[in-house]
């Protein structure tokens, strides 16, 4: 249960990373917390260079993400590998299904033999 | 053999799709989700070619069934996979796209299948099933894992530190804790959570007509009882008919997608520029289902009442697009709701209730579909 928990306190930081929201942040909230828009910076650098530094850096904790820029956190993966990855199951999941139906055509053609047979 | 009897190996397969969530979740507990996608297909595909082979009703039956049950360990991990990988508010069209594989795929096979049974035997349709799955099973093995707790657990093993806390309770019996999210709280969820109940029944009775179709379909196109049969069509053109439902899901996907960058993508970014980050409400997501609603029963009586020998073939076929549609959006909808209402664990919960009673609906339908 605790897994879960910070499972969503992380969601619910990643939610404030996407870049073309903030402008609209910087506009319309003057009391917005100061430590939040430097998470965000932070991470956002961070996201840029991740093939430099973040792989050289030790990593001190296997309880939790070291944190939102953890290079083995697949939040943080490349693009390229999301889509790949997002694609297997979908492939299988296709394969699976198709498997359920690509028989019924074939059903009447088997009825239809073996009603000659009678 | 009856006309019932020949949809067994369908209908056993449709059933044991069923028990996906069931037998996946023990596994990818404890050996992540890449030992799901690369130890259940497998075997899957292996059942599949023991079906093609078998000379018995009897090993037909059985082959389907395993093959459906265990293959379905894949489809009860991919939501699973698609949280590891994205952000919520990237997330639904990552699962738009991830959830039209499984309305696509019965929608495709008889397209696919009919020009197969056609031209060769049922035997072919096995042997195709094998073909895309060994192409997908190259696809998948260097794929790596994505499961939160398990790369921790790895870490943690190799550096010789403290590993993540437990999902399961200490001192509880995993097998047992995982059997009662996996069958006991889903059940017990379909009676007693009003939410998942009538979710569960609505997208159940939805799936059930889809799967009703690959019944109701050859009487009105291609029937082994010619007195009632409306078009003429062969068994490969037969099989094309499925291609109006294949183009609903494909435009329900898009329409998925739109909704959700108008609609709840803009109230997320709107809200976040009020310095508010909590999610949205879980009733955000259903507006797609409520245009779906609308256009499941326009297609249902617009196939019906045009299904008529002096009407043109195709009207009846313009009207399943408009079910396929209505279909993937409330079903979309269903499953981000359900996951947003009860949070990781009691939603996937949820979700294995809705896809026990989905499939297990599904199988039963078309075996009553002819004498209706």
């Amino acid at each position: 249960m605790q897994g879960e928990h910070s499972d969503s306190d992380l969601e619910t930081e990643k939610m404030s990373v996407p870049s073309d929201s903030n402008s609209a942040v910087s506009v319309s909230v003057p009391i917005a917390p100061a430590t939040l828009d430097l998470e965000k910076s932070i991470s956002r650098e961070t996201r840029g260079s991740r093939h430099g530094t973040a792989l050289d850096r030790t990593i001190t904790s296997a309880y939790d993400w070291t944190g939102p820029d953890d290079p083995d956190d697949p939040l943080n993966w490349t693009l390229g590998s999301k889509i790949y990855h997002t694609v297997i199951p979908g492939l299988q999941a296709f394969v699976v299904t198709f498997g359920s139906s690509v028989y019924t055509p074939s059903k009447y053609a088997s009825f239809m033999r073996s009603q000659a047979i009678c | 053999m009856s006309f019932t009897a020949a949809l067994l190996p369908l209908t056993v397969y449709v059933l044991g799709l069923g028990f996906g969530p069931t037998i996946s979740a023990p596994i990818s507990e404890n050996w992540g989700r890449r030992a799901v996608y690369v130890w259940f297909f497998l075997p899957s595909l292996l059942f599949t070619m023991g079906a093609g082979f078998s000379n018995t009703f009897a090993g037909l039956v059985i082959c389907r069934f395993l093959a459906g049950m265990v293959g379905s360990g894949t489809l009860a991990v991919g939501a699973g996979t698609n949280s590891d990988l994205w952000a919520p508010i990237h997330r639904a069209v990552a699962s738009s796209v991830f959830l039209m594989a499984p309305f696509l795929g019965p929608a495709l096979g008889p397209t696919i299948g009919g020009y197969v049974a056609m031209k060769k035997d049922w035997r072919w349709t096995q042997w195709l099933i094998l073909f895309w799955g060994v192409l997908a099973y190259a696809i998948t093995l260097p794929q790596k894992e994505t499961y939160k707790r398990i790369i921790l657990e790895r870490r943690a093993k190799r550096l010789n530190i403290q590993g993540p806390p437990s999902l399961v309770p200490p001192g509880v019996n995993k097998l047992k804790f995982i059997l009662v999210v996996t069958i006991a709280r889903p059940l017990r969820m379909l009676f007693t959570e009003s939410i998942v109940a009538f979710f569960s029944i609505y997208t159940a009775f939805n799936f059930s007509v889809l799967f009703g179709f690959f019944a109701a379909f050859p009487i009105v196109f291609r029937s082994p009882y010619p007195e009632i049969q409306i078009y003429h069509f062969n068994t490969g053109e037969a099989g094309l008919v499925f291609l109006g439902i294949g183009i609903g899901v494909v435009l329900g996907t898009l329409i998925a997608i739109a909704i959700d960058q108008l609609i709840y993508r803009k109230k997320t970014l709107e809200k976040q520029a009020q310095g508010d980050f909590t999610p949205l409400l879980p009733e955000e997501r259903l507006y797609a289902a409520m245009l779906g609603s609308c256009l499941l029963p326009i297609g249902l009586f617009w196939f019906a009442w045009s299904s008529r020998a002096d009407v043109h073939w195709i009207v009846p076929i313009l009207g399943t697009i408009p079910f396929g549609i209505g279909n993937f959006l409330v079903f979309c909808a269903c499953v981000l709701y359900l996951v947003d209402t009860y949070g990781a664990l009691y939603g996937a919960s949820a979700a294995a209730a809705n896809g026990l009673l989905r499939y297990a609906l599904g199988a039963v339908f078309p075996l009553f579909t002819v004498q209706m």
